[in-house]
């Protein structure tokens, strides 16, 4: 016989990952993601339109608190909106993953007790619908700011390197929550203040300056938060401004870092997954 | 350890161990006892118990939805469990969308959904205009059809199922029976097949294993094992006593005993079964059900009382109920009974083995002799003559 043995023992070793789990888990959460994709809008009356409107809408309560309100100022004596607009299509993506794929496992508890497949497929799913609005929204700013300063290609790169840097880190942070979640729902209690205090704590409606001025010699304990980094970067690849910074190094390091743990937690918990959730 | 070639399946010492949560704390149970199994390629293994016996336990660990406490398995091949029909349909997606995720979430991809759609749609009976259309306005029993039908096309080498066939009406389970049995004997698959229904058990397993409170308590022809099930978990009051299997409904009435008043029931012969009963406040309108099913499974005859006249408006909160046979029309064997029972057309109780009897042999007059017969079933009144 040609068919492959499958061994499974209660002394099989925890972090066992196989090639084959890894692809299972993509396919499962492109099955996921597309059906996201189908069903997102369905029974809106302006549908897919939703996709250009929610950005805008973003930006527009960006705008009106931070801005009219509040009175910020960018640096530089750059625009306010073409400032604070840069970081925020990597902060509507990363919020997304977090709001959506932190409770994916608790939300889909039907499905999850009646057939396996490696469960970081479910939050992963998440970053489809993610993804695609971050490029709808990534297109509109692109437009803006080809249109208010000329540039076309400049710093894309580093755009795209941040954006993966924030989507690695809200899929991490959304793994463990998810993780934790099977036992404990103290995190989902808490997903919708953890969203709104990483929003506020990082600098994406105000200067990164501001607050670094606030810690002083300390300013890389700001970077712990992999998503100062991003909302930095971001600024960097779209406008230019500074210069690429040592501290990034450590967003990226507690993004990744977040990434691997969280997928190890989701992988340690699936094991008693059915029975505790 | 390896799996030796004419094994599909094998357990070695597989348990699962629960520890209790809140005011158990510090306490364990085992839900499956230590397990050795071998299921031969291509066979087909039943699996019976009363609930709470391991059974569900045991298709989660072969599934992966959970992992062993001791001991393992292994397997060769592909393996697909099926504990639910339909897992993964989405109201708003279409048939054929449905089909596709359904298909993902058991590790087949798109295309090779694709290529089975066609056989999908015909054996689910659907048309094509349905399959675009959003499931939510399927009826239930086309929202099963479908699901089985993905569930039947799977690619799998060995197929875990669990008591899928109890959904559909009767014509679609003896289709899906049927595709069971095809896939057995022309695809070459293994089957493990948990089922209530013993009848269908004992049709398409050969052999069984049968399991109480976790652990094995025979393993062998399915035909045996189902008549000695049945003797035990379901003899004289076996429900009452030891509260076998779950009732529901919404306890406005409860069934607490049965009894045939004049003692053990004999063919063709005069007999009252009492009917006790308990509830809170008048109760309205009842109509108690009884459908009495024969030693393998099958439905045999309905007991209902609304049917045969008794339509008492008002009854007492609790009290008893008699049902008097001139002749007892069931032949020799044993017989289990499941209990429905409405208040003012509420299901107040419901239960799927609620109690079990045995009938010794007799005559069907009192002249005549006994019939002998292997089967149990009931007997109907019938003149013989030589002239119309």
């Amino acid at each position: 016989m040609s068919k492959s043995v499958t061994t499974v023992h209660a002394k099989d070793p925890l972090w066992r990952r196989s090639a084959a789990e890894i692809r299972r888990a993509r396919s499962v959460a492109w099955a996921f993601a597309r059906r996201d994709l189908q069903l997102r809008y369905a029974q809106t009356r302006m549908g897919w339109l939703w996709s250009i409107g929610q950005p805008l809408l973003a930006a527009a309560i960006v705008l009106i608190v931070f801005s009219w309100i509040v009175k910020v100022e960018a640096p530089y004596g750059l625009s306010y909106p073409l400032y604070a607009f840069a970081a925020l299509p990597a902060w509507l993506m990363a919020q997304h993953v977090l709001l959506q794929g932190a409770p994916s496992l608790v939300h889909n508890q039907h499905i999850v007790s009646k057939v396996f497949f490696p469960r970081t497929a479910l939050p992963l799913s998440k970053a489809g619908v993610a993804l695609v609005d971050f490029s709808v929204a990534t297109l509109l700013f692109w437009v803006y700011r080809a249109w208010t300063t000329g540039m076309w290609i400049e710093g894309l790169h580093w755009v795209l390197l941040f954006a993966v840097m924030g989507l690695y880190a809200a899929l991490g942070l959304a793994y463990w929550i998810a993780a934790l979640s099977v036992r404990y729902r103290d995190g989902l209690a808490l997903l919708p203040f953890l969203v709104q205090g990483l929003f506020l704590l990082t600098p994406i409606a105000y200067p990164t300056e501001r607050f670094a001025s606030a810690l002083g010699d300390h300013a890389w304990l700001l970077y712990l938060n992999p998503f100062v980094g991003v909302a930095d970067g971001m600024r960097f690849g779209w406008l230019g401004l500074g210069d690429w910074n040592d501290y990034h190094l450590i967003s990226f390091g507690v993004a990744f870092g977040l990434f691997v743990t969280g997928t190890w937690a989701l992988k340690a918990v699936e094991r008693t997954l059915i029975d505790d959730l | 350890m390896s799996l030796p070639s004419h094994l599909a399946l094998q357990t070695q010492g597989l348990a699962k161990r629960y520890f209790g949560r809140g005011s158990f704390k510090g306490t364990h149970y085992w839900a499956l006892k230590p397990l050795d199994l071998e299921v031969a390629a291509g066979s087909a293994l039943g699996l019976m118990g009363p609930n709470g016996a391991g059974k569900s336990t045991l298709l989660k660990l072969l599934s992966g939805l959970t992992h062993p406490s001791a001991g393992g398995y292994q397997y060769r091949g592909q393996m697909t469990s099926l504990l639910e029909v339909g897992t993964g349909f989405h109201p708003d997606l279409s048939g054929r969308e449905n089909v596709y995720l359904s298909g993902a979430l058991h590790g087949m991809s798109r295309q090779e959904m694709a290529q089975r759609m066609e056989a999908i749609q015909e054996f689910a009976g659907l048309h094509d205009q349905y399959m675009d259309h959003p499931i939510k306005h399927y009826s239930s029993g086309m929202k099963v059809r479908l699901g089985f039908s993905v569930a039947a096309h799977l690619h799998a080498d060995i197929l875990v199922v669990d008591e899928v066939l109890a959904v559909g009406d009767a014509s679609f389970q003896a289709k899906c029976l049927q595709s069971m049995e095809a896939q057995m004997s022309e695809k070459g698959r293994t089957v493990l097949f948990v089922s209530h229904n013993l009848y269908a058990l004992q049709s398409l397993c050969p052999q069984s294993l049968w399991l109480d409170r976790g652990e094995k308590v025979r393993y062998g022809a399915s035909a045996d094992l189902v008549t000695d099930y049945l003797k035990q978990a379901h003899g004289p009051n076996a429900a009452f006593a030891s509260g076998h299997g779950v009732a529901s409904g919404s306890g406005k009435l409860r069934l607490t005993d049965m009894e045939w008043m004049a003692g053990p029931p004999q063919t063709g012969v005069a007999n009252t079964l009492r009917i006790a009963y308990e509830g809170e406040g008048d109760q309205h309108d009842v109509d108690i059900r009884l459908n009495v099913h024969g030693n393998d499974g099958r439905f045999i005859a309905p007991l209902a009382m609304h049917a045969h006249g008794f339509a008492p408006s008002v009854l007492p909160a609790s009290g008893e109920v008699y049902v008097h046979f001139e002749a007892m029309p069931f032949m020799e064997g044993w017989y289990s009974v499941q209990a429905r029972v409405t208040e003012r057309g509420v299901v107040a109780y419901e239960h799927k083995n609620v109690w079990g009897f045995h009938v010794a042999s007799g005559g069907f007059l009192a002249q005549a002799p006994a019939y002998p017969s292997g089967k149990n079933g009931v007997h109907l009144r019938q003149d013989w003559r030589l002239e119309p």
